[in-house]
């Protein structure tokens, strides 16, 4: 399946957890926050948190920055 | 070194240790960060809201920020209230806390800010229990709409962000001081430790710092003169400043003595 991964698309395999994509995108111990589809996902909630096709996730993190 | 025993500042619940707020963006070296904010005793630490760089074996910017400073995210990007408030509900779940510096700018010229979509997003946000802390362009009635609609301090700017030009806004944010019941907080422009100072015997509240510290030849080194000159210009304005003669006058500073000219008596 088709999903789009911080403005790129990626194609998965079915029946992938968000926990999954996570885990395969982020550094070790790197602090993120995920939105799926415009809503925030709580790190509880990603392992059963499964994607479809389609789906639009965003992960985000804080960088240095002190205005614009 | 703190001013005075007394003399603190409170935002959002919280009492800072120090008037000096710094920003991270810019440093050519985010591993210096600690130094610098210990160098200058920085109370508040802005970061940013971005997509994460997937794959990147870089530390988080948080690796390299002390855990006793009060972090305050910024909506740096947005150019919307909605935007603002969506990048607000993205840093609150990262888990640092719930200080928001809403920004929003749409001029990508002079990036200044965008007041009236920066009142509609402090009005959404400060209801929802965020501690608000707006960037705006120095304007009296929108600092007073800003206050009323709950922002814990207000944040006008010196100059255009990362100009170093100075405090060119000097009379709308000695106004500002002088009318709004809040903190006020100069952000943005400030480019030397006397500007600074000249902001803080002014009577502003903190100061807020980025490109003049990230970009100057020793980041550690200026860190400490915007510290110290913080301190001078706050302690100058709870001094009360002397007065001024006008032009043309003068007054002698010591007393007048007749020893070196023989007077009639």
């Amino acid at each position: 399946m088709q999903i789009v991964i911080n403005g790129k698309k990626r194609q998965l395999a079915e029946n992938i957890s968000l926990q999954t994509v996570m885990d395969e995108n982020l550094a070790a111990g790197g602090r993120a926050v995920a939105e799926l589809n415009e809503r925030i996902i709580d790190k509880q909630a990603w392992n059963e948190t499964m994607l479809k096709e389609n789906d639009v996730l965003e992960i985000v993190a804080f960088m240095g920055g002190g205005s614009k | 070194m703190t001013v005075s025993e007394n003399d603190y500042l409170e935002i959002g619940g919280k009492i800072l240790t120090s008037r000096f707020f710094i920003g991270t963006g810019k440093f050519a070296d985010n591993k210096k960060m600690p130094e610098v904010i210990h160098a200058g005793k920085a109370s508040v630490v802005t970061v940013a809201l971005r997509r994460a760089d997937l794959k990147s074996t870089e530390e988080n910017i948080l690796d390299h920020i002390p855990q006793d400073v009060v972090l305050m995210p910024n909506t740096s990007g947005a150019r919307t209230a909605e935007e603002a408030i969506r990048i607000a509900h993205l840093s609150k779940a990262m888990g640092c806390g719930s200080w928001i510096k809403i920004e929003v700018i749409s001029d990508n010229r002079y990036l200044l800010p965008d007041n009236q979509e920066t009142l509609k997003a402090t009005e959404i946000l400060a209801a929802e229990g965020f501690t608000v802390l707006p960037y705006i362009s120095p304007e009296l009635m929108d600092a007073k709409r800003l206050v009323d609609a709950g922002a814990a301090a207000v944040m006008p700017f010196a100059a255009p962000i990362g100009s170093n030009r100075g405090l060119r806004t000097k009379e709308l944010v000695q106004i500002l001081i002088d009318e709004i019941d809040a903190p006020i907080i100069v952000d943005a422009g400030i480019g030397r430790p006397s500007e600074a100072a000249e902001c803080m015997e002014m009577g502003a509240a903190a100061v807020l710092v980025n490109t003049a510290v990230a970009t100057a030849g020793s980041p550690v080194k200026m860190a400490e003169a915007f510290s110290q000159a913080i301190i001078a210009g706050r302690t100058a304005f709870l001094a009360g400043t002397g007065r001024i003669l006008a032009a043309g006058a003068s007054s002698a500073s010591s007393p007048l003595t007749g020893f070196l000219r023989r007077e009639e008596v």
